[in-house]
């Protein structure tokens, strides 16, 4: 147990420097001693710096924190779940239905009132979830299930294609920008809405570390110890339906974080109880979206790249690696 | 009994008693491991009641089953990312809440349950790094630390060579006769079987279920009629099965 809260420690410790550095970096850089001298009551020398970080880059530094644990940890409930490595929510196409959710949305009621983001967000990815949990029970290989993922992403795709086709070129851009990801578009309000239901969503896997635990011997013996199959899988696709759809309407669909996560975490830890392994991953996920989100800042240029180029070019070479290795090993 | 409605096994009624070895034999796709889950209460019966000290299966909670039943799958865990010492602790799983950590009496029962089988030595190792047999005997281990009346096991020798399932004979005889466990498990080796079970249960051809008094079995000629292979012969004297023409 040591050992975990050593890590624990570690990866928070890690996890405020990035913080930091997600707060000071950008277009424009705010020097560290001025950042220290702000928090000891001290103003900026430039009053730009100021708002900068109170309106803009802590609510953003704060969204990445939150999305990155939300999706690194659906992704490993659903590697437990389906007993599968490569699941995840975008891989398995979860992340697509919230997209097809929000297209239809905003594409066909172009004014949206205020939740109504992600709840169309919510309904999408539902419905994908529950046709990959008939699915997995249909399919014994993995890459079956992963092929079904990526099919079920371009029906989505063309559909959202066929939406496009018939809306206005604003309706269009306004999607686009959505589906490039970012977590520079929440403000404080929403924050106000989306940390509450994700850091509950978060307690609440770790609630069920349990049972979780007791998912890895497969189904059967899950039950043969007092679980309930039904309770559980109802508990799994609630949760991951609404953390996935949370994100994803926040912040875009952001690719490869929830499955590439779990594994980061594994390469370092072996255990596999989750009590241990879902704060790690969290703290990981925070860790990765916040990278990444410094990466998107293309530090000393003047852009802003989409965040979900960059989960891409890292994650999609991770999934080949896994597959590579694991057909090494037979 | 049977899957989706659909029954498998029928008219099936017998009753197992406290101390009792029973072994349940009958070729692949007749309904063994059917009529295992159907006792575990993971599958649903298309119609019946399966009493458990007298009470419906069904009017019983998971966890309160749990307590009373400990099952081996045919599933060897092989691919399970564990220590055999956290294989063992989720039979522990029943007794406590999900945040309880394992309590003195738990590890205790966790140790003692490995030592049972003979794989202390092996509670650190990672599942996949062991052996067949050790693996079986760790997944024996989980179920014993479950502290269950009722044992089901489903071809826990499948993967053994014989000196381990002849290890596994003695060890599953003396846990019903020891602790007066109830352990009912399916088989394909009617030379073990004949040798521990009190009574064996036999599932035909035509998916008749037979219930069969072990000795009278040895003793008759019934057991030639039910191999009905030109290969083979019943010896009742040597109390084993010869093969012809050798």
């Amino acid at each position: 147990m040591n050992k975990t809260l050593l890590r624990i420690l570690l990866l928070s410790l890690v996890l405020l420097v990035l913080f930091i550095c997600d707060i000071l970096l950008g277009t424009v850089t705010i020097p560290l001693n001025e950042f220290f001298g702000f928090l000891n009551g001290a103003s900026f020398s430039h009053p730009s710096y100021e708002a900068i970080i109170l309106h803009y880059r802590l609510p953003k530094a704060l969204t990445a924190c939150f999305a990155g644990s939300a999706l690194a940890v659906s992704g490993l409930l659903m590697q437990s779940f389906f007993r599968n490595p490569l699941a995840g929510p975008y891989v398995l196409g979860i992340s697509s239905g919230a997209s097809l959710g929000v297209a239809l949305l905003l594409l066909f009621f172009s004014s949206s009132f205020m939740l109504s983001v992600p709840l169309a967000a919510s309904l999408g990815s539902f419905i994908v979830l529950i046709c990959m949990i008939w699915a997995s029970k249909k399919f014994n290989s993995s890459v079956s299930l992963l092929i079904l993922g990526l099919m079920i992403s371009y029906l989505t795709g063309a559909l959202v294609g066929v939406l496009q086709y018939f809306s206005s070129s604003e309706e269009i851009q306004s999607f686009v920008l959505w589906g490039m990801g970012s977590f520079a578009k929440t403000q404080w309000l929403d924050l106000q809405l989306m940390l509450p239901v994700l850091v509950l969503g978060l307690l609440f896997a770790y609630s069920r570390s349990k049972a979780l635990n007791s998912l890895l011997l497969g189904e059967s013996y899950a039950q043969s110890i007092g679980v309930s199959l039904k309770t559980i899988r109802r508990e799994i696709l609630y949760l991951v339906g609404i953390l996935v759809a949370w994100v994803t309407a926040y912040c875009g669909p952001i690719a490869f974080v929830g499955m590439a996560v779990p594994h980061l975490v594994r390469l370092g830890v072996a255990e596999s109880d989750h009590k241990i392994t879902i704060p790690l991953v969290a703290l990981t996920g925070a860790c990765v979206a916040l990278v990444c989100d410094l990466l998107a800042q293309a530090p000393g240029l003047d852009i802003v790249l989409p965040i979900n180029s960059i989960t891409s070019l890292f994650g999609a070479p991770f999934v080949i690696y896994y597959l590579l290795k694991k057909n090494r090993l037979g | 009994m049977g899957y989706q409605g659909k029954a498998v096994l029928s008219e099936l009624n017998f009753e197992v008693h406290a101390g009792e070895l029973i072994c349940l034999l009958g070729a692949n796709g007749k309904g063994k491991s059917t009529l295992l889950k159907t006792l575990m209460g993971i599958l649903p019966m298309v119609s019946g009641e399966v009493l458990l000290n007298g009470k419906s299966l069904n009017s019983i909670s998971a966890e309160d089953k749990a307590k009373e039943m400990a099952v081996v799958l045919t599933d060897s865990l092989k691919a399970v990312n564990m220590k055999a010492e956290e294989v063992v602790a989720t039979g522990r799983y029943p007794y406590f809440s999900w945040n309880a950590k394992l309590s003195a009496t738990d590890t205790e029962c966790i140790k003692s349950s490995l030592a049972e089988v003979g794989a202390l030595h092996l509670s650190k190792r990672w599942m996949m790094s062991l052996s067949d047999g050790e693996r079986q005997r760790v997944i024996l281990a989980r179920a014993l630390a479950q502290q269950t009346a009722i044992l089901l096991l489903d071809e826990p020798t499948a993967f053994l060579d014989l000196a381990h399932t002849m290890e596994l004979s003695v060890l599953l005889k003396q846990l019903s006769r020891e602790e007066g466990k109830s352990v009912l498990m399916s088989t394909h080796d009617w030379g073990t079987a004949l040798q521990i079970a009190d009574r064996i249960f036999w599932i035909d051809e035509n998916s008749c279920f037979h219930i069969l008094n072990t000795k009278e079995l040895i003793e008759g000629d019934r057991l030639h009629k039910m191999l009905n292979t030109p290969f083979g012969t019943w010896n009742p004297s040597l109390g084993r099965f010869e093969i012809n023409g050798l």
